[in-house]
């Protein structure tokens, strides 16, 4: 075996001459999703351990013992105290994988709302014109996205199902979605939209 | 994307860990992977890379240690993270009593690593 690779869970097996340690490491690594995102946080702002430990007020020990583990063995406390560190916060989403997935869209749907909503309170509050503007840039966008997306999804249902609706075959009158900036979005009247 | 090179374990070191401490070793394993997977993302080395047990010990040299296993043995993996050629390479494996010897082995090889280039 080439003792040269992209994956250190292949590494692992051939140390080891145990093909099962692949799966074993690859598990390992699947189980630190969190854990990897919390580091990645830390590594991005630039901070150190120690800085993290003392905002936490544990030793550093601790913090190499959180990193070095697994998701399973995080403790909610102290992700939400290695956050504050971060000077981040934690969104959690509980999602039941049973429930329909219409359902789960809808759900979806109005948590971009409420933070919409939110987001339009702090234009609000701030009173400051250029939050304002590009608060109102953001809001054009996530439009502009959410066709570009809706469109291409919905034409992948229908190329998989090969449906062909009654208005597609008298075509005439009928607008494709066109590929348009945020800036066009914003010139259209919003009625239009929808 | 970045590369791992073991070629450099010799068989004595293989066989230390594998006869009876291999969680130790698969856990160190781990940590590995997630220092690829932020060096695919772009993040430079530059003393930045220190997470969980992996820190750099001198001479180019990082090491990473087990963690999360009960009544572990203290195992260490020396690493040298070539920039250039990206390449993520082992220079050695063992346990805490020969870490000084092996982080002594490990510097000799970084150096004949950058020497042969």
């Amino acid at each position: 075996m080439a003792r040269i690779s992209h994956s250190v869970a292949e590494m692992a097996a051939d140390i080891l001459d145990d093909p099962s340690a692949k799966e074993r490491v690859e598990k390992l690594i699947a189980n630190r999703r969190l854990t990897e995102q919390l580091i990645l946080q830390r590594l991005l702002r630039e901070k150190t351990q120690t800085e993290v430990a003392k905002h936490m007020g544990c030793h550093t020990s601790k913090i190499s013992r959180m990193e070095a583990g697994s998701d399973q063995d995080l403790k909610l406390g102290d992700i939400l105290g290695y956050l504050s560190a971060l000077d981040m916060n934690l969104s959690m989403i509980l999602s039941d994988p049973t429930s329909p997935i219409a359902d789960r869209i809808k759900h979806a749907v109005f948590q971009i709302d409420d933070q919409l909503k939110e987001l339009t309170g702090l234009a609000s509050l701030s009173g400051d014109e250029q939050i304002t503007s590009g608060i109102d840039r953001f809001y054009h966008e996530v439009l502009f996205n959410f066709i570009k997306n809706f469109k291409s999804t919905y034409d992948e249902f229908r190329d998989r199902l090969q449906i062909s609706f009654p208005e597609e075959e008298s075509a005439e009158g009928v607008d494709e979605v066109q590929e348009i900036s945020p800036e066009e979005v914003s010139q259209r009247e919003p009625a239009g939209v929808v | 994307m970045w590369k791992i090179n073991w070629t450099l374990i010799t068989k004595s070191q293989a066989k230390r860990v594998k006869k009876k401490h291999t969680a130790e070793f698969e856990s160190c394993v781990a940590q590995i992977a997630t220092a690829q997977k932020y060096l695919n993302m772009g993040l430079k080395i530059g003393g930045k890379l220190k997470f969980g047990t992996l820190r750099p010990e001198s001479g180019g040299v990082y090491r990473v240690g087990q963690s999360g296993i009960p009544s572990p043995k203290e195992t260490r993996i020396y690493l040298y993270f070539d920039e250039d050629s990206k390449i993520i390479y082992v220079v050695g494996m063992g346990f805490k009593e020969g870490q000084s010897k092996d982080i002594n082995e490990a510097k000799n090889l970084v150096k004949k690593i950058r020497e042969a280039k």
